[in-house]
């Protein structure tokens, strides 16, 4: 698996490791499955209200970010294009520095 | 923007019901750079980060709303926030609203209204400090 090595950095590798993440630390993540094929780039983060709070479902995922913001894009969708565009928090298996790892389900309908 | 021509504080947001109204959101889009208004309608920042606590494998939850100059540089593309760690260019001001503070997310004046007041919730410092110097200038009144 080739990867891009970011710039390690220290804060956010704490917060990671103590539980304690921000939201920016997956916006524009790197996801790539156990299996090394990349899906893009963390675009959201998608939430669902459980009592008082929220709690997170999944990483809207897109490959198109510049177009995105461009506007040449509906990147703000009240739902993504296709199921697959989100990536169930259950299936995360590693948060890293810049990069998340996830299960890999395209062999499965 | 809702706020009064006379200055005053902006009318109140509808009560959506407790917190939020919508049972899926997305996060970025909905909450980040929202406004923070406190429980008398004044603003008092904005929502510059959220903190989600769990882990791999765990549910993970949002838990409070980070808000101030030393959170939004952490935003900055990390070679601009690396270059610029001072203090002096940011601030120091890094506050953490607990999400149980948090009243109601109005997503078509993207306001957050906060439970409390604004000072005691450690937020609105620096318009607390400034108010003497502005109420100065002509016209501020």
């Amino acid at each position: 698996m080739t990867t891009r090595r970011l710039d390690p950095d220290p804060e956010r590798v704490r917060r990671v490791a103590d539980g304690r993440l921000r939201l920016t630390d997956l916006l524009g993540a790197r996801a790539v499955t156990d299996e090394g094929r990349p899906l893009g780039h963390v675009l959201d983060v998608r939430a669902r209200r459980d009592g008082d709070r929220f709690r997170v479902e999944g990483l809207v995922m897109g490959r198109s970010g510049a177009r995105a913001r461009l506007g040449l894009r509906a990147a703000r969708r009240p739902e993504p294009l296709h199921v697959r565009d989100v990536v169930a928090w259950d299936d995360v298996i590693r948060i890293g520095d810049g990069e998340v790892e996830v299960r890999d389900r395209s062999g499965q309908s | 923007m809702r706020g009064r021509a006379d200055g005053g504080p902006p009318a109140p947001i509808e009560h959506v019901g407790h917190g939020l109204a919508e049972e899926r959101i997305d996060l970025a889009y909905r909450l980040l750079d929202d406004q923070l208004t406190d429980v008398d309608g004044r603003r008092c920042g904005k929502v510059d980060d959220l903190e989600l606590t769990g882990s791999v494998g765990e549910p993970l939850v949002v838990t409070a709303i980070l808000t101030g100059p030393a959170v939004r540089r952490t935003r900055m593309p990390r070679w601009l926030a690396r270059g610029s760690r001072s203090p002096l260019v940011w601030g120091r001001n890094a506050v953490r609203v607990p999400w149980d503070a948090v009243d109601a997310v109005d997503s078509v004046t993207s306001r957050v209204r906060l439970r409390g007041r604004a000072e005691d919730l450690g937020l609105g410092g620096g318009d607390r400090e400034l108010a003497p110097l502005i109420e100065r200038l002509p016209g501020a009144r």
